[in-house]
Parts: C-alpha cells; sequence; structure tokens
C-alpha cells in the first residue's frame, strides 16, 4: 500500500471507498469537524481537517470541547477582535490546531506573532498569489521571532518546518505544512482524479485516476518525472537556480521574481537560521535510550 | 516590576510631574506598538519577572489598553496600571466591559489622585467614576510636593468607593537640570512631622501606608518611626533604586526623574537583572560614591551601610552636581 497521505474533499461515497488510508480532509466550514472526525476514523485515519473559510476570523469560530484531540489546520481572514480570542484562548490551547493567516495582509504578521507567543500554533499561508504583495522584511522579522526567540512560544510555520526538517544533503519542501508535496501527499477529488499538488487539482492536471492506481503511484510515469522537476531551473539558469535559498524554497516564487526580488534574501536568512537551529541541536546533550 | 510607558500623551498637568521633561522631549504620537510590548513580554519571561506595569503619561489614551492588558494576563504576569481614571466614555465602557471582573491577584491599578479642591470638576468626576467602577482592584497614589498636604480626601475615596486599604504615598523629587515643584531637602522634616500627624488617621481607618522611592530614614525620630511601624503593619522602606522605565520606542532607563542619565535601548540587554545591574553599577553605585546620600550625614550613617535606607532620592544629588565643576565620574553628568 501507498505511504502516501491522501488530501480529498469530505465526500462520504468517496470517504467510504478509501479503506485503511492516511487522509487529510478539505473542509469549507468549521460546523462540520466532529462528523468530520466520526466518518473518517470510521474504517480510515484521520491525519488532519484542512479547514479554509477566509470570511471567518479567530475570534468568531466555534471552539467546542468535542474537538479536541481533532488534528484541524485552518487557514482563515485573520485574529478578528483581540479581545474575544482572549476569551477563547484557554480552549485554543487545548486543542490540535494551526492557525494559517496570508502575507498579503501586513498586520497578520503581527496577530501571528501574537499567537504564537500565546502558545497558539500558526503560520503563514503562501497560497498561489506569487510573491509581489508580501512585504518580505516583515515576514523576516516573524521569522527571526520564530526561530532565534529565546521566550517560550509556540511554532510559526513553515518557519518551524524548515529549520527542523533542513538537510544540507537533500532539498526541503515547505510545503508538506500545506499538505502539498508530491512525495508525501497526493491529491483526489470525488471523482478518484488523482494530482500531485491542488492546483493541478483544480486545473485538472490529474497524473492517474482511480483509487486503485494509488498504490502502484511509484511506478507512474508523471509521478516520477514530478521528482525531477526541479532541474528544470537549471537547465534554463533561471534566476533561481543561482539563489543560495533555492534548497528551501525551491523556485516557488520564480513566476512573480520580476516583481520582487526581496525574497531571496529572506530565504538565504531562513537559510542561516536552519543552519543556526542544526548547530544549537548538535550542541545538546544525547543520552542513551532507557 | 518594570515600567512599561504606553504612550507619552497625558490629560493632566500636575505641578510636580516627574515624567514631565521625558514627555516633553518625546513625539506624543509614540505609542506602544503591539510588536514591542511582544518583545517586552518575552524578555520579562525569560528574565523569570511575574509582574509589570503600564503607565504613562496616561496610559487608558492607548487605544489598545484594554488589549494589551488581556495580553499580558494571558502571559501570566500579573499587571498593575497607573492611571488618573481619566479617561474617554468609550474607553472606560471597555475597559468595565473586560477588566472589572478580574481577580485582584492578577490584575490592579494605582489611581494617582490630587487634592480635589485643585481638581477641575470634569477630572474630578471622571476619576470618581473610575474608582467607582475599579475600586476593589484600586490603590490610591499621593504625590506630595508641597508641605502643607491635605489627605483626609484619600481616606474618604476608600470608604466611598471601597477602595484597597492602602496609600501609595510618593515624594515629588527634582529632575535635575529643570524646575519642577518638589520639596526641597531642607524642607523635607516638616513633610515628616506633617505626614505623622495623620498616623490616628491611617489607624483608625485601618489604611496602611506605602512609601514609594526616596524617603530617607532619618526624617524621623524614633518615635515615629514607631508609628510608622505600626500603621505600615512592619512594611517599612526608605530606598532608591533603578525602578526601569519602558518607553515606546523601546529606550529604558533607570526612573522618571532619571530619565537623561544613561538612557540605553532595551536591545543591548539581554535579561532584566542584566538591566537592574548596569543602572546600578553605572548610575546609582557611582553616585553614591560621591555623594553617599542627599545629607552630609548620610556619609557615616550606620543606618545606610546597614542598607536599611540608601541615604534619599538621588535626583537630589545630581541636581547637586550639576551646579558645580565637572570633576565626578562623567556618568553623573547629563548624558545628551
Amino acid at each position: 500500500m501507498s505511504e502516501h497521505i491522501l488530501v480529498c474533499p469530505f465526500d462520504e461515497d468517496l470517504i467510504g471507498r478509501l479503506r485503511r488510508r492516511a487522509i487529510v480532509v478539505r473542509a469549507a466550514k468549521f460546523e462540520f469537524i466532529p462528523h468530520i472526525n466520526r466518518v473518517i476514523n470510521e474504517h480510515n485515519k484521520l491525519h488532519c481537517i484542512w479547514v479554509i473559510d477566509r470570511r471567518k476570523t479567530l475570534a468568531n469560530i466555534p471552539f467546542a470541547e468535542d474537538w479536541l484531540n481533532i488534528p484541524i489546520s485552518c487557514f482563515i481572514g485573520g485574529l478578528g477582535s483581540i479581545k474575544n480570542v482572549m476569551n477563547k484562548l484557554s480552549i485554543l490551547r487545548k486543542l490540535s490546531i494551526r492557525v494559517f493567516l496570508s502575507p498579503r495582509e501586513g498586520r497578520n504578521f503581527r496577530d501571528l506573532m501574537i499567537l504564537s507567543s500565546l502558545g497558539v500554533n500558526c503560520g503563514v499561508f503562501w497560497g498561489n498569489g506569487g510573491n509581489k504583495e508580501i512585504d518580505w522584511e516583515l515576514m523576516n522579522d516573524l521569522m527571526h521571532y520564530a526561530v532565534y526567540s529565546r521566550a517560550k512560544h509556540a511554532a510559526i510555520e513553515p518557519f518551524d518546518y524548515v529549520v527542523s526538517k533542513y538537510d544540507p544533503k537533500r532539498p526541503t519542501d515547505f510545503n508538506s505544512v500545506y499538505f502539498d508535496n508530491p512525495r508525501r501527499y497526493l491529491h483526489l477529488d470525488k471523482e478518484e482524479n488523482i494530482a500531485l499538488t491542488q492546483e493541478d487539482l483544480m486545473r485538472g492536471n490529474f497524473i492517474s485516476k482511480g483509487i486503485s492506481s494509488i498504490d502502484s503511484i511509484g511506478g507512474n510515469q508523471k509521478y516520477i518525472e514530478s521528482k525531477t522537476l526541479w532541474q528544470e531551473y537549471f537547465f534554463k539558469m533561471e534566476e533561481c537556480a543561482s539563489c543560495p535559498a533555492w534548497r528551501i524554497c525551491l523556485g516557488k516564487f520564480s513566476a512573480s521574481l520580476k516583481q520582487n526580488s526581496k525574497c531571496k534574501d529572506f530565504f538565504s536568512d531562513l537559510l542561516d537560521a536552519a543552519d543556526f537551529y542544526r548547530s544549537s541541536k548538535a550542541k545538546e546533550k544525547v543520552l542513551c535510550q532507557l | 516590576m518594570p515600567n512599561i510607558l504606553l504612550t507619552q500623551k497625558c490629560v493632566r498637568s500636575c505641578p510636580y510631574c516627574f515624567a514631565q521633561k521625558h514627555m516633553d522631549e518625546s513625539p506624543p504620537e509614540d505609542m506602544m506598538t503591539w510588536e514591542n510590548l511582544i518583545y517586552i513580554a518575552d524578555l520579562l519571561e525569560t528574565s523569570g519577572e511575574k509582574g509589570v506595569s503600564l503607565l504613562g503619561g496616561e496610559p487608558f489614551l492607548h487605544p489598545y489598553i484594554v488589549d494589551f492588558v488581556l495580553y499580558l494576563l494571558e502571559r501570566n504576569l500579573h499587571v498593575n496600571i497607573f492611571t488618573s481614571g481619566i479617561m474617554s466614555d468609550k474607553m472606560f465602557r471597555e475597559a468595565r466591559k473586560f477588566l472589572s471582573n478580574i481577580e485582584p491577584d492578577r490584575l490592579s491599578f494605582v489611581c494617582n489622585v490630587n487634592n480635589p479642591e485643585i481638581s477641575p470638576s470634569s477630572e474630578l468626576e471622571r476619576t470618581r467614576r473610575f474608582l467607582k467602577e475599579f475600586g476593589r482592584l484600586t490603590n490610591l497614589g499621593f504625590n506630595i510636593y508641597k508641605n502643607d498636604f491635605e489627605m483626609d480626601f484619600l481616606f474618604q475615596y476608600i470608604n466611598e468607593f471601597g477602595l484597597k486599604r492602602h496609600i501609595r504615598i510618593g515624594l515629588a523629587h527634582p529632575i535635575p537640570g529643570e524646575k519642577n515643584v518638589f520639596i526641597k531637602k531642607e524642607n523635607l522634616p516638616q513633610f515628616a512631622e506633617r505626614f505623622i500627624s495623620y498616623a490616628p488617621m491611617f489607624e483608625r481607618f485601618r489604611v496602611d501606608p506605602g512609601f514609594d522611592c526616596g524617603i530617607p530614614l532619618c526624617l524621623f525620630s524614633d518615635e515615629q518611626l514607631g508609628k510608622l511601624y505600626k500603621i505600615n503593619k512592619g512594611n517599612l522602606k526608605f530606598g532608591c533604586g533603578p525602578a526601569i522605565d519602558i518607553g515606546p520606542d523601546m529606550m529604558v532607563w533607570s526612573c522618571f526623574p532619571l530619565s537623561r542619565y544613561q538612557k540605553k535601548s532595551l536591545y543591548e540587554f539581554d535579561s532584566l537583572q542584566d538591566i537592574l545591574q548596569f543602572y546600578h553599577e553605572n548610575l546609582h553605585s557611582k553616585v553614591r560614591i560621591e555623594a553617599s546620600g542627599i545629607f552630609e550625614k548620610c556619609d557615616t550613617c550606620v543606618h545606610r551601610e546597614d542598607g536599611i535606607c540608601t541615604g534619599g532620592c538621588l535626583a537630589h544629588n545630581l541636581t547637586h552636581f550639576m551646579n558645580e565643576a565637572p570633576i565626578r565620574f562623567r556618568e553623573v553628568y547629563i548624558d545628551e
């Protein structure tokens, strides 16, 4: 059986056909969370519920005790009233939730810092909009906070992912944070069309069809090609090919590089942070396992 | 407990104000930002500090003060707010809704009040409104800047509004190089005499006075100290040390009267202990080497040597140094 985690919409027929799989369910509403959890865990394993609802703010999400121990990631419109968020903190801290905000609104950087400092796991969700509206300096400030702050705080993604998973000998794809890395996740729709990324699925760029094909995906030609797609940057010698931070960015912002090339500085700093993290981990004492 | 200045603006203009000079020199648009507040909260947390005071100017002029307080409480810090109680109706409603039910062991106020006879009625009304709503969380603060001060109204406030039975007594100190109103050192014994005359009131109303910084022990006779001991329940302090104020621009200084000495960026320090040590070593100790206290007799005082008294407010010494040739440690002169 393939070890890929499947990312799919919540469709009970589809879920019924998927047996003993690890699943990320894309949901449009928070209210469905307990029901999705019940249905998925009947015959499959829920990896996460990925809720995308940009009309919601953290302040007006109806968090409930029955969400405890359900892994949830959400991409929402913002924090909303800080006073209301503070009221919900006691339950929010108990939940297995990660809150993503868009980096295309300046105040979200501040709000992510607030959340992290209050012990709520959170992150930046880049989406597909390119980088021209992104303030990379604010991004850098947030990254510095996430990696270097000595005070106890919750992880901020994808910085935490990059610094903790970074291996200088191979590329690090932080899209895993958004369940969008073909080495780990495959996307499928109700019709069982299978795609490498969520964007491919939306655009109809499928690599195969049918649940049964998932287990043999390792031999799928398009899947195999996807693993070496990154080499294209070097064949064409595009600008990203000369970026020192290539190994952790993998050219994600190459399409909008002409409008805003500050991503280079940011990812170079993130790479430094990853090295810093590695070297500080290396200094930690290692005791034998008991 | 360090002080965070949320804003440099104030709604009053008290004649004794020891923050006046600092505020005059600061742009009024300087307001504490979220990013800076988080940085400070992190620094306090890693320093093992359990509490923080918010002040201004008038901290309730900061539009996010309620959010800030709720945030700092969630960071497990006790929050103490120095206020005049004067705030807009909107802010008052917001504060009442979100702060009035917080437990006193997590949130407290020091409401600095002036004698009602010299306060405009609009200010008084707002202060009274504040005390009525937040009385159970509030200590009164009273700054003494002249020798014929009255304190009767403080007891009346405490009873009328059910305030905490403690009054924070501040003595107005000089701002070196400026002309604020304060009690000159030669008049301090009269202050002590008058203050002790209120001892029966403190006893009768079961209110204890807490001295803020810079009051020398020797102002009081042994008999007066005995009375103070009883009304203060044994908690007597005659100290002067770095208070640590942090401005919205992340500058840090020892205390308001000394805000022009050794002002530093908070980013130069790794912990609150580092800041305290810096001001002890580079300001307080150096001044005390030059002149151990505000009186000549401080040099040979056993109580100062024993650490019971620090010899009064450092600002008095620094004011004295300003009027002589610069023959001392350079740190004791205004650093501009």
